[in-house]
């Protein structure tokens, strides 16, 4: 009897083990910024179909606002419950803690591929092997946006050089006097850091130099920057750059206050009653002789075991492998970009959107002479934060646009 | 029989000895979750190095200290902090006792008046504040219309341009805000002093700045001692309207000690310099209340 009892338990645990083995799922977690409505249940379809072609692999979801997502994310990863995968413009931070595989090592070569060169080319960390810590997932192109009906009014046309600017500048001044304001700009804390991508670089500056070196206070940024406060000097701008932000702008753009401003893609769709225009970005034509577009791209890391309860095992890797593939698959990735107002990062799946759009065609043209930020560098968001103070120092008069650049370019020295 | 009743009434005793602490249990549970352990987390981050996704990576003694007090702008951050405070609180607590004062007073509407100094303290100052930056807009705020269309001002006025300006805006913001509990505290004090003093007083012949300042604010002192030492630290500790209105902008001009560690931990994300102003704030408020309550006391004694 005892034994009968005891090969029956024996038979019962192992039964049962075997059923535990069946029902425990590899499960991933993915953490994204609030884009829009959408995000949410967009990504949520997304996962159940991915989860009914996959059975063994589970995905759980966590949406968060802009205000709360760095610091949750910074909770999660100081008790060790990282998320698998998580969206953010910059991945500095846990680079330096070795806290994220290089993507390389864990998608599939395929994906690889298909990215964007340029955008891809940005992604790589120079100084650690050539590693990827950030892959591309969105991307937005800054362009300069004017209001088409004042611009007809005073009898000009969009300016290409910074000489049209001034031009356009004096005149549309001299029309509206001080109900308008010509351009507007932002120097504040939240997009300050721009400036030196929308003007240095039409100048033959920006943030890095031809070998990817910080160069944040050569001549050519210097002297872009003290044109562009030349022009707030001369009351050509909004009357406080330094805490008027680009929204601000926007907002001023849809009733008619501002009449040109750098913005992205998805500014006409905001004020569908304003008619709002299309142009590039304007050069210094003594310097460079063409315009280059600006491209803001959010990208997806992954985190590595350091940070989490266990060890990811082979299959795990394969299942978030797996997982991206699906992500980024032509139909379902265009689907996602389209709902948020983005433009996709793999050529594929762009090539899809620009076939059937001629006006999205045009943002995706201009991909590959656009100009990223230096997000790879692991002094990137230090850079940021200095240079958005630095900026404020020169529109508050209290420092000069070459001393400001110096202090920035000393912390990355 | 005896032995057994001497036993039970001991276990008795140590039962009811126990019984306020089991009350007090779950506030001590709270108070050490939700404030020692952060205190002391925060001390020990003070004191190691940190890095910018909060994990240490040693002790760096005095090191954090240093690169604080390198910060170019903590000298401007620490001399807001100051003006706020002093301005804030005593305005507030002037302008509470006279509004306390007034509402002791019996006239018509009494009711309503206090109800309606009630309702901005159950409004909470994140809302409070971004009202007011609405209303001090310089393109869209209702002020400068109002201003301009009563010919106060010949043109709008930009309120939050100049850190001058903006951080004027800010405390007068600061007082509205504490006035509710100022006013409430000191009024509950002046109600529970007795008529009799005052109609003693009158039949003295007694004026009513003599009734002011030789009974009420000496029977008022106790409420009046709470009120300042709270609002201080109340004051001191003001994170929602700064943070809201300015955001310490223009270049930390209008930042002050809480807004400039917010900035210093997650923008800057200087994980260990910033736990080392906290330290230093807290410290800083300690002294006070210690220095405060000890003064209150030799006083009462």
């Amino acid at each position: 009897m005892k034994k009968i009892l005891a090969i029956l338990l024996v038979l019962c645990s192992l039964i049962s083990a075997v059923g535990i083995a069946e029902a425990d799922p590899i499960e991933l977690k993915l953490i994204i910024g609030l884009y829009s409505t959408n995000t949410e249940p967009y990504l949520l379809e997304v996962i159940d179909k991915f989860e009914a072609a996959n059975p063994g692999v589970k995905v759980t979801l966590e949406v968060l606002g802009w205000d709360v997502k760095s610091e949750r994310i910074n909770a999660l990863v100081g008790s060790d419950v990282a998320p698998d995968m998580y969206v953010a413009s910059s991945a500095g931070q846990f680079v330096e803690d070795e806290m994220l595989y290089d993507v390389q090592d864990i998608i599939s070569e395929e994906l690889q591929a298909d990215f964007y060169a340029p955008m891809w080319a940005n992604c790589v960390d120079t100084k650690n092997d050539g590693a990827v810590w950030l892959m591309p997932l969105v991307a937005s192109v800054r362009f300069l946006y004017y209001n088409k009906t004042m611009f007809d009014e005073v009898g000009i046309e969009a300016p290409k050089t910074w000489k049209d600017v001034e031009d356009c500048c004096a005149k549309l001044k001299e029309f509206y006097g001080d109900e308008v304001y010509p351009l507007g700009i932002d120097a504040s804390t939240t997009e300050g850091y721009t400036l030196p991508n929308y003007f240095g670089v039409n100048n033959g500056g920006g943030y890095l130099d031809a070998d990817k070196n910080w160069a944040i206070n050569s001549a050519a940024n210097v002297e872009a920057m003290e044109w562009l406060y030349g022009l707030y000097q001369k009351g050509y701008t909004n009357p406080n750059p330094v805490i008027e932000t680009r929204d601000d702008m926007q907002r001023l753009m849809g009733v008619g206050k501002v009449a040109m401003m750098i913005s992205m893609n998805t500014l006409p769709t905001l004020y569908p009653d304003v008619d709002l225009e299309v142009a590039a970005i304007p050069y210094n034509d003594a310097n460079v002789d063409k315009s280059s577009p600006m491209a803001v791209v959010d990208g997806l890391m992954i985190f590595n075991d350091s940070v989490k309860a266990e060890k990811d095992t082979p299959e795990k890797k394969q299942a978030i492998a797996d997982f991206l593939d699906f992500l980024y698959s032509p139909e379902i990735y265009a689907q996602f970009v389209a709902n948020e107002g983005f433009l996709a990062c793999t050529t594929q799946c762009g090539d899809f959107i620009a076939a059937n759009d001629a006006e999205q065609k045009v943002m995706y043209d201009s991909v590959s002479s656009a100009v990223f930020n230096p997000t790879a560098k692991t002094e990137w968001m230090d850079v940021r934060v200095e240079f958005a103070d630095a900026i404020g120092l020169v529109f508050t008069g209290a420092a000069s646009v070459q001393d400001a650049l110096d202090s920035v370019q000393a912390i990355v020295e | 029989m005896q032995l057994e009743k001497i036993h039970r009434k001991q276990k008795r005793t140590l039962l009811a000895r126990l019984n306020p602490y089991f009350w007090l249990l779950p506030s001590l549970v709270l108070m050490g979750t939700f404030v020692f352990i952060p205190v002391i987390e925060t001390i020990i981050l003070a004191f190691c190095d940190v890095s910018k996704t909060g994990r240490i990576k040693g002790f760096a003694l005095f090191d954090n200290f240093i690169e604080l007090f390198n910060q170019i702008y903590l000298p401007k951050v620490l001399t807001n902090t100051l003006v706020w405070t002093v301005v804030v609180a005593t305005v507030g607590i002037l302008l509470g006792l006279i509004a306390a004062l007034v509402f002791n007073e019996k006239f018509r509407f009494r009711k309503i008046s206090r109800t309606s100094l009630l309702l901005p303290w159950a409004t909470s100052t994140l809302v409070t504040s971004s009202i007011w930056k609405y209303i001090l807009d310089y393109e869209f705020g209702p002020l400068n219309d109002i201003l301009v269309r009563l010919g106060i001002l010949e043109e709008r006025f930009y309120f939050l341009k100049s850190a001058d300006s903006a951080f004027i805006c800010m405390m007068v913001i600061g007082v509205l805000v504490s006035l509710p509990f100022i006013t409430f505290t000191l009024l509950s004090g002046l109600q529970s002093i007795s008529v009799e003093f005052y109609e003693a007083a009158e039949i003295d012949g007694a004026s009513f700045w003599d009734k002011l300042f030789h009974i009420t604010l000496p029977m008022l002192r106790s409420s009046l001692n709470v009120v300042i030492v709270m609002n201080i630290i109340y004051v001191f500790n003001s994170f929602t309207i700064v943070s809201i209105i300015t955001d310490g902008a223009p270049v930390h001009q209008t930042d002050m000690i809480m807004t400039y560690t917010y900035w210093l931990a997650f923008a800057k994300m200087k994980i260990g310099p910033a736990s080392a102003l906290s330290l230093v704030c807290f410290l800083i408020l300690l002294t006070f209340s210690i220095m405060y309550m000890r003064i209150v006391m030799k006083e009462e004694n």
